[in-house]
């Protein structure tokens, strides 16, 4: 059974859920005493979340207004308008959560998993090494997906009869996403007006949001220049120049290599006329597909290294290939690298 | 007679023989579990596609196939709350997990004998697996005639085997939720029905597909090395260890105890090296612990490399992994019959995979034909042998003349009216 300690330090299970359905707080209470005391600590928390995840923690002296203080904050972070926020905040509780659980027993951990996420996770039946849980691969292939080392390739575990063998620090990173999916899959932005008693604070927070407007990848229109092209990309041109064909998957990773490193679709249908297969109708349905111009209006990338390692299209890394896991970021490195080169004065040649 | 009209003749005829099939065995079309949900498509004998369409009952989808014709069935791996919508609008609820095993994918000796590929530029031909630039010209122009038989059949199913152990040692699917079907042509198709693999989007699928063929195997994070690069001696792979780690281990002592020497010396090994092998193999026979991993000396690191890298091209399946990643895929109908050979696509009961024969157990028709026949190289159809045939008339078991018409290597005699 989990304590009240436990609920204020995870509020994201289900007793902690359920401990703050009990209270039975409405919206419109969270403005006036005592409950004002929770809405503070929500705004709190998102403004450390967004400013200063290192200083998330749990204040588990007071469970009545910390455990509540989670589902408020989230209620808030649902009318706000940024997706890129609503990720940070997201990003930061869960992580904070995942440090927490790395130094919890390994019964807390699995009784989480198990109660709140309904994993199918278990201890070894010899509890040998440094083996904590095993953990069934479907929880484990929707949770580390966006995990890039190699160590949480599939192909380089232990998996037995449909288990995984997992570490708790592991595991507990594993729930780290799963937190963080339930979050996002909460602060969806809801299909009605914000309570009135909300708009001051949200407000507020929506101006928080605007202050740092994060990295964002600055869509740039680059002239396409083939030399900095990764090989996998060249071989694929130089394949379709010389006549030859391409797969399916090829085909669509050069089209939306090419829009994307700033290729107009014409540029792109040029390319393709010499492919000895070439259709004109079908070739242009599927380049304005590709560059959003048809259909879901979504303009697409091209697949990731690792996906093109799967299906055979990887050539081989070269040096720049192993800082990168995308062929489009290898050309935008590439080119930045050639337009310094261009720019130092090239010295005087000796006669 | 013109090209174009054999064409239709040969159209005609195949379709005939299809429309036949199908009037007679329609009870044994098998439709996938959960129909409803399914997308079906149709390749007509014109060449034209009709997909998005759907069946509540099985009887529904026969009179469709038997007022069509279709030279080839399939439905989708994938349900949706409306199969017959527009791709975006279907409302995708799951996929079953699939794999496709073809002999296109698989390197065997046979190809030599029986697949031919020429360049369309200069003409070149050449004998086997179709080389990715023409050798005498260098350019990708090129066309391909593959065929099958009884070998490469076989190396196909070897594949289907390890990947209906690896399925069920590994992810502990058991063989009630497999489903392998011959795709009626060079290969099998296997489904996996679980719910635990059916609403597993295509990056997980992914992760599945390296797992099967393993790709991105990282030798040090499954303990395969010890510091200096060699095989691990102490707490090093097992043959009874799960996953990759214990796959390599078990391969590597088949290897070392198996391999005859053409095979060492193929995988790097040099003289010195195939004499320990040998000499080992002796002082084991006889003990209980008849692992050799470990008790062989004297290999540096380069040597282990190559034997673990063979190991692992060994045991990696060799699936199509875009099919696997594909949510959305078609794939074809069991009980119907494949528009490229005339064979009928089945399943096969995983206990008795071993000892089908699809050349002999897949094919349909009776009766005879007379056929032309342009050029084909020896093949087997419904457990005989045929050909080559070079530029003649034959009258074939309508099996055979329906093969050779479907590849488009014959077209049908018209037999004088008096």
């Amino acid at each position: 059974m989990s304590s009240e300690r436990d609920k204020a330090r995870y509020p994201f299970t289900s007793e902690a859920a359920e401990f703050v359905k009990s209270l039975n707080i409405g919206v419109d209470d969270l403005t006036s005493e005592p409950y004002n005391l929770i809405l503070k600590r929500a705004e709190q928390r998102i403004r450390q979340a967004l400013f200063k995840p290192d200083e998330l923690s749990p204040q588990e002296q007071d469970p009545n207004i910390e455990i509540p203080s989670f589902p408020t904050a989230i209620m808030l972070m649902a009318f706000v308008d940024s997706e890129n926020t609503k990720r940070r905040y997201a990003v930061a509780e869960s992580k904070s959560f995942s440090k927490k659980l790395k130094d919890e027993e390994p019964e807390k951990v699995l009784e989480i998993a198990k109660r709140t996420f309904g994993w199918r996770i278990k201890h070894p039946d010899d509890k040998t090494g440094t083996v904590d849980f095993l953990l069934h691969f479907r929880e484990y292939l929707t949770n580390s997906r966006n995990m890039n080392e190699l160590k949480w390739k599939l192909t380089n575990r232990y998996l037995k009869s449909g288990y995984i063998q997992l570490t708790k620090d592991e595991t507990a990173r594993l729930l780290e996403e799963e937190i963080q999916k339930k979050i996002l899959e909460k602060t969806k932005h809801p299909k009605v007006e914000p309570p009135k008693a909300l708009q001051e604070i949200l407000s507020e927070i929506n101006g928080l949001a605007s202050v740092r407007s994060t990295s964002q990848d600055l869509v740039q229109t680059f002239s396409i220049e083939v030399a900095d092209m990764p090989q996998c990309i060249k071989r694929m041109l130089d394949t379709l120049s010389s006549g030859g064909r391409l797969s399916h998957i090829g085909r669509f990773t050069l089209t939306s290599f090419l829009i994307n490193a700033g290729a107009t679709e014409e540029d792109v249908m040029d390319f393709f006329k010499t492919a000895s297969d070439f259709d004109e109708g079908k070739t242009r349905y599927q380049v304005e597909h590709i560059s959003g111009g048809r259909g879901g209006k979504t303009r697409y990338t091209p697949p990731k290294c690792d996906t093109l390692r799967t299906h055979g299209l990887c050539v081989g890394p070269d040096e720049l290939c192993k800082r990168v896991k995308h062929p489009l970021s290898y050309y935008k490195r590439k080119r930045i690298l050639s337009k310094r080169s261009v720019a130092k004065p090239a010295q005087a040649p000796e006669i | 007679m013109s090209e174009e009209n054999l064409e239709q003749r040969t159209r005609a005829l195949v379709r005939d023989k299809f429309s036949e099939y199908y009037r007679t065995n329609k009870s044994t079309i098998l439709p996938p579990p959960y129909m409803e949900r399914r997308e079906f498509g149709f390749l007509l004998t014109e060449g034209v596609m009709v997909r998005h369409k759907s069946f509540k009952q099985v009887e529904g989808l026969v009179s469709f196939i038997e007022a069509t014709v279709p030279s080839d069935v399939y439905h989708s791996a994938a349900y949706y709350l409306d199969p017959e919508a527009p791709m975006d609008s279907k409302c995708w609820t799951g996929s079953d997990l699939i794999f496709d095993i073809d002999a296109d994918h698989i390197d065997t000796e046979c190809k030599e004998r029986h697949d031919r590929w020429s360049c369309l530029e200069c003409k070149a031909t050449g004998h086997g697996k179709t080389p990715k630039t023409c050798p005498n010209c260098g350019r990708q122009k090129l066309s391909e005639d593959t065929w099958m038989c009884y070998d490469c059949l076989e190396r196909a199913k070897e594949e289907v085997l390890k990947l209906i152990d690896l399925l069920n040692s590994d992810f502990g699917v058991n063989h009630d939720h497999m489903r392998v079907n011959f795709s009626g042509h060079r290969g099998y198709h296997l489904h996996v029905d679980t719910e635990d693999v059916k609403s597993l989007g295509s990056e997980e699928r992914k992760a599945i597909a390296d797992y099967v063929t393993g790709t991105g195997l990282d030798g040090d994070l499954l303990g395969l090395y010890d510091l200096d690069g060699r095989i691990k001696i102490e707490d090093g792979p097992k043959i009874t260890d799960p996953s990759w780690r214990g796959r390599v281990a078990r391969r590597i002592d088949k290897i070392l105890f198996e391999a005859d020497v053409e095979e060492l010396r193929s995988i790097g090994l040099k003289s010195k090296m195939i004499e320990t092998v040998r000499k080992r193999r002796k002082e084991v026979e006889s003990s209980k612990d008849r692992s050799l991993l470990g008790l062989i000396e004297g290999f540096g690191e380069q040597t282990w490399k190559l034997i673990i890298q063979r190991a692992v091209s060994l045991e990696s399946v060799g699936i199509d992994t875009v099919v696997t990643t594909d949510i959305h895929r078609l794939i074809r109908l069991p009980r119907t019959l494949n528009g490229k050979t005339g064979l009928r696509a089945m399943k096969v009961q995983i206990g008795e995979l071993r000892k089908f024969n699809p050349l002999e157990q897949a094919t349909v028709f009776g009766g005879y034909e007379t056929v032309h026949i342009q050029e084909a190289p020896q093949f087997t159809v419904g457990g005989e042998q045929y050909g080559p045939f070079k530029d003649v008339d034959e009258n074939l078991p309508t099996a055979a003349a329906i093969f050779l018409l479907c590849k488009r290597k014959a077209y049908p005699v018209v037999k004088p009216i008096v």
